[in-house]
């Protein structure tokens, strides 16, 4: 039973507020169903000790390989030597320091992002105005081909992930600045204060929003203040939304997951993933197909 | 036998069904006839809750995280100590709490631009426009600057419709805090939405 006092309209709002959305039907119930049961599932029995597995086989025979490599004096190389955080932030941001920078007020920032959240893929199309004067487009076309286009209102300026492409573009680049712009960011500190989050944590969390959405100068901007972030690590051969293949630079949100960006070799930005805590499982994967500025919509 | 509160369909209402005492993970077999019992019962409620927080798009995957979980605590489940659906609110707003920033962030595209248009990450609402309102942004804008326990308090009383003792349950705190945290919450909302309508007049 529900304790409504009093007769309370900003109350009544609240609760009418996202009533519409739509109920779980069967279907859904169904795979969310069998998604519960496949998670809970642990993972299949180690394998019995003393018994020769295929796995085993091969790990034996790739140790004798290299142990014979190296007694014959043959520089065995089992893998590409290890890059740091830093050496694939500060490569990302060369190469996102040669992409094009600012275009005219009048004109419109375009980014076209695919998402994986679960098991919907989405490919999203976003025109914002570049000073933040004018509505903007946005297109969300889902994996069997429906497509909707909708009229987007002009960035609010709350926090720099809804600011204008102007306003991000005036950001800092010298790197402490940066940092202290970012860390200064509404959604930062609500992070921080109201969340308890870690203010490494939130200010790179900030930095993969802002990552998506900023042209280069401001990526590169970004991805050098990123190297003053401690904890970083690096892994290789991470999948984007987009099934590219590159390097991740993660941070570790004890809650959240590790938050990853995805960049190639070149340092060409990708994407980000978050994989969870508790799964090591993907539970947001994006890729940056496209951006640009176009002169008009 | 313990009986539980059990949301049917997506009246707003509660009834009141004994399904909890089903739960006897004495044996496999029977632990999971009971996990599908709970899921039958529950399920709904528990994705209208991540649906209406975060989008339907992260309702789905959190949902299963959500019962993955119990799944995996069911055995711990004791119903002598409540119903199992606080329980399970209270795992969904366990999993709920690592996304407070995308919450806020729903929340705030909400009061900036209505219904009709979302932040990114929760584009499903394009697909589902729905009538925009002044009332709704403001107190939109004023949810998401509560704090997250304030705001967790005050949405599981008005959207998920559980009594001052559930939520107390859920939040794992007294009764007499989320009364506390509620009427601090409803007048940081009051305030809000009668500055809207005053800018508005």
């Amino acid at each position: 039973m529900t304790e409504h006092p009093d007769h309370d309209p900003a109350f009544d709002a609240l609760r009418s507020l996202r009533a519409d959305v739509p109920p779980l039907d069967d279907r859904t119930a169904g795979r969310i169903y069998a998604a519960s049961l496949r998670r809970a599932t642990p993972s299949p029995v180690t394998p019995v000790p003393g018994r020769i597995t295929r796995r085993r086989l091969i790990r034996v025979a790739f140790v004798t390989a290299a142990v014979t490599a190296l007694v014959a004096g043959t520089a065995l190389v089992l893998r590409p030597a290890p890059v740091s955080a830093d050496e694939v932030l500060t490569r990302a941001a060369a190469a996102a320091a040669n992409a094009a920078g600012p275009a005219a007020d009048s004109a419109y920032r375009y980014v076209e992002v695919l998402r994986i959240n679960g098991p919907n893929t989405l490919r999203v199309q976003t025109w914002t105005s570049v000073d933040g004067t004018a509505p903007g487009r946005q297109t969300v076309t889902t994996t069997n081909g429906q497509s909707v286009a909708t009229t987007i209102p002009a960035p609010t300026g709350e926090s720099l992930a809804t600011s204008s492409p102007k306003t991000l573009a005036a950001l800092p680049t010298e790197p402490t600045a940066l940092l202290d712009r970012l860390a200064a960011d509404p959604d930062v500190r609500s992070d921080i204060t109201n969340n308890g989050t870690a203010p490494d944590v939130a200010i790179w969390e900030e930095i993969r929003e802002l990552a998506e959405i900023a042209d280069g100068p401001t990526q590169s901007a970004l991805f050098t203040a990123a190297t003053h972030i401690d904890g970083l690590t690096v892994t290789e051969n991470v999948v984007d939304a987009a099934g590219r293949t590159g390097t991740a630079v993660a941070l570790t949100d004890p809650r959240l997951g590790e938050i990853q960006l995805i960049f190639t070799p070149d340092g060409a930005f990708l994407g980000e993933r978050i994989l969870s805590t508790s799964t090591d499982r993907p539970q947001f994967t994006s890729a940056r197909l496209d951006s640009g500025y176009v002169t008009s919509l | 036998m313990s009986s539980i509160a059990v949301r049917s369909g997506y009246r707003q209402r509660w009834r009141r069904t004994p399904v909890a005492a089903s739960i006897d993970p004495a044996t496999d077999a029977a632990a999971d006839q009971a996990f599908a019992t709970l899921y039958r019962a529950h399920a709904p409620a528990i994705y209208r809750y991540f649906a209406r927080r975060l989008g339907v798009q992260a309702a789905e995957d959190l949902t299963a995280d959500t019962f993955a979980a119990a799944l995996g605590a069911i055995a711990r489940f004791d119903s002598d100590r409540g119903p199992e659906l606080p329980w399970l609110y209270g795992i969904a707003a366990n999993i709920l709490s690592n996304h407070r920033r995308a919450e806020v962030r729903h929340l705030r595209a909400l009061a900036a631009q209505g219904s009709e248009t979302v932040d990114f990450g929760y584009e499903d609402d394009v697909l589902g426009r729905v009538t925009a309102a002044a009332q709704h942004r403001a107190v939109a804008a004023a949810v998401a600057d509560l704090p997250a326990f304030d705001r967790e308090a005050l949405l599981l009383i008005a959207w998920d419709e559980l009594s001052y003792a559930q939520a107390a349950q859920v939040l794992g705190c007294s009764v007499a805090h989320v009364r506390s945290r509620l009427h601090e919450a409803r007048t940081a909302l009051r305030r809000r939405v009668q500055a809207t309508t005053k800018d508005q007049s």
